[in-house]
C-alpha cells in the first residue's frame, strides 16, 4: 500500500513542449482477448475443450492416459500436451492412439492463449470434437492465464501434504473440476482428502470434487460424467 | 510471477510509441489480484529502458485494490481481503457478495494498465 499515486510531478522544460499520450492498454488483456479468439474458433468446429491443470506429479498425464480408452470411440479426440522441455507425456498418450501435439514452453512455467492459438492451428479441427490440454505442472501460473477451454481441471494428489489447497488459493477459483489422486496414498501420508475437498469448495463453492486412484482407474468414470462427457 | 515477460510488452510498446523521442515518465496500474509485484516491475522496466529514449523516465506504478459487482443484488464495491496485513498471495479473496453471498464477478483487480506515457516533443 506504500505506492499512493501522487500528483505527477516531473520537471519539465517548457509548457506545450510536454506530448502526453492516453494508451489505455492492458496488457494482461492480451492473453484474454486470445483466449476469448481461441473459445470462438473451437465454439465454430463444435469442439469442447478442457483444461488439465495441477501440479507437478500430480497424475494429469495419468488423468489423460485413463480416459482416451474410454472417450476415444466415442468421441474424436485431440491432446495438446505442455511441457517446458520433453515429449515424454505426448509420446505417452500417442501410444494410445489419438491425435497429440506437444507444446514446449521452453522455461516458462505455464501455457498462454498464444501457444494455444499457435497449437490449435496444427490440429486437424475439422475432425476433432473434443480437445484436451494438459497444461504445464504448476498450481501458481496457469491460473492467471486463461486458454480459452470449456472446462478447467485441477489435479492434486494427497502425496503433495496436506497444505496445498489453501497455499494455492487461486487456481481453484477459476476450476470446474477438482480430481485429489492417489487417495490409496492418504492414510500413510496422514492426508485427508476430504479435508483438501472442503478447503476448495471454500474457495469455490461451485467446484465439484472426485477422489481418485488413477493407477487403478478409481474414479475416472465419476471424472467422466463430471465434465458433462460420456464413455462408450 | 512474470514480470518480466510483462515488462518486455510494456518496454516495447513505450518505444514503439516515442519513436526514438525522449520518455518522461510512464503510468501504470497493477491490480492486487494480479501475480505481479509493481517492485519486480518497475526493476525491470529500468534495466529494458537501459540506453533507449526512455532511460531516465519516471516510472509510476499505482495499485488498484480488487473491486467486484454482485449479480444477484447489485452490490458494487471493493473486496476486502479477510486478513489485510497478509501480502496478497497469501490471502483468497473472497469471490462472495459480503451483502447476499452470491458470487461476485471482478471488475478491477486484475489489470494491468498502461494508462498514459509522456514525450518530450
Amino acid at each position: 500500500m506504500e505506492m499512493k499515486e501522487k500528483e505527477i510531478e516531473i520537471i519539465l522544460p517548457q509548457e506545450g513542449e510536454v506530448l502526453d499520450i492516453e494508451l489505455e492498454e492492458d496488457f494482461l488483456k492480451r492473453n484474454q482477448l486470445l483466449a476469448q479468439e481461441n473459445r470462438k474458433r473451437l465454439d465454430s468446429f463444435g469442439i469442447t475443450c478442457i483444461d488439465i491443470m495441477g501440479s507437478i506429479g500430480s497424475g494429469k498425464t495419468t488423468l489423460l492416459a485413463s480416459l482416451i480408452p474410454l472417450l476415444k470411440d466415442k468421441y474424436s479426440l485431440g491432446i495438446l500436451a505442455g511441457d517446458l522441455t520433453t515429449t515424454l507425456d505426448a509420446e505417452r498418450l500417442t501410444r494410445e492412439g489419438v491425435e497429440v501435439l506437444q507444446i514446449n514452453t521452453g522455461k516458462e512455467c505455464h501455457l498462454d492463449a498464444l501457444l494455444v492459438k499457435k497449437a490449435l492451428s496444427k490440429l486437424p479441427l475439422m475432425k476433432l470434437d473434443l480437445i484436451f490440454i494438459e497444461n504445464v505442472g504448476n498450481l501458481i501460473c496457469p491460473a492467471e492465464f486463461p486458454l480459452g477451454s470449456h472446462k478447467r481441471v485441477v489435479v492434486i494428489s494427497v502425496t503433495e501434504g496436506p497444505w496445498m489447497v489453501l497455499k494455492h488459493p487461486f487456481i481453484f477459483q477459476g476450476t470446474d473440476l477438482l480430481v485429489i489422486n492417489k487417495i490409496d496414498l492418504a492414510e500413510p501420508m496422514g492426508v485427508d482428502p476430504e479435508v483438501l475437498l472442503l478447503q476448495a469448495k471454500k474457495i469455490n463453492p461451485s467446484l465439484a470434487g472426485i477422489k481418485t486412484d488413477l493407477k487403478k482407474g478409481k474414479g475416472v468414470k465419476e471424472i467422466i460424467k463430471a465434465l458433462g462427457l460420456s464413455h462408450a | 510471477m512474470h514480470e518480466f515477460f510483462l515488462s518486455s510488452s510494456i518496454a516495447r510498446r513505450v518505444l514503439q510509441e516515442a519513436k526514438k523521442r525522449k520518455v518522461l515518465s510512464l503510468h501504470l496500474e497493477i491490480g492486487e489480484l494480479t501475480f505481479l509485484n509493481p517492485e519486480q516491475v518497475k526493476f525491470w522496466l529500468r534495466e529494458l529502458f537501459r540506453g533507449t529514449p526512455a532511460e531516465k523516465a519516471k516510472i509510476k506504478i499505482k495499485k488498484i485494490p480488487p473491486f467486484g459487482k454482485c449479480s444477484s443484488c447489485g452490490y458494487r464495491g471493493e473486496i476486502k481481503p479477510p486478513l489485510e496485513s497478509f501480502s496478497f498471495h497469501l490471502f483468497s479473496p473472497p469471490l462472495f457478495c459480503p451483502k447476499c453471498g452470491a458470487r461476485l464477478k471482478i471488475e478491477r483487480g486484475k489489470d494491468c494498465l498502461l494508462r498514459r506515457i509522456q514525450l518530450l516533443k
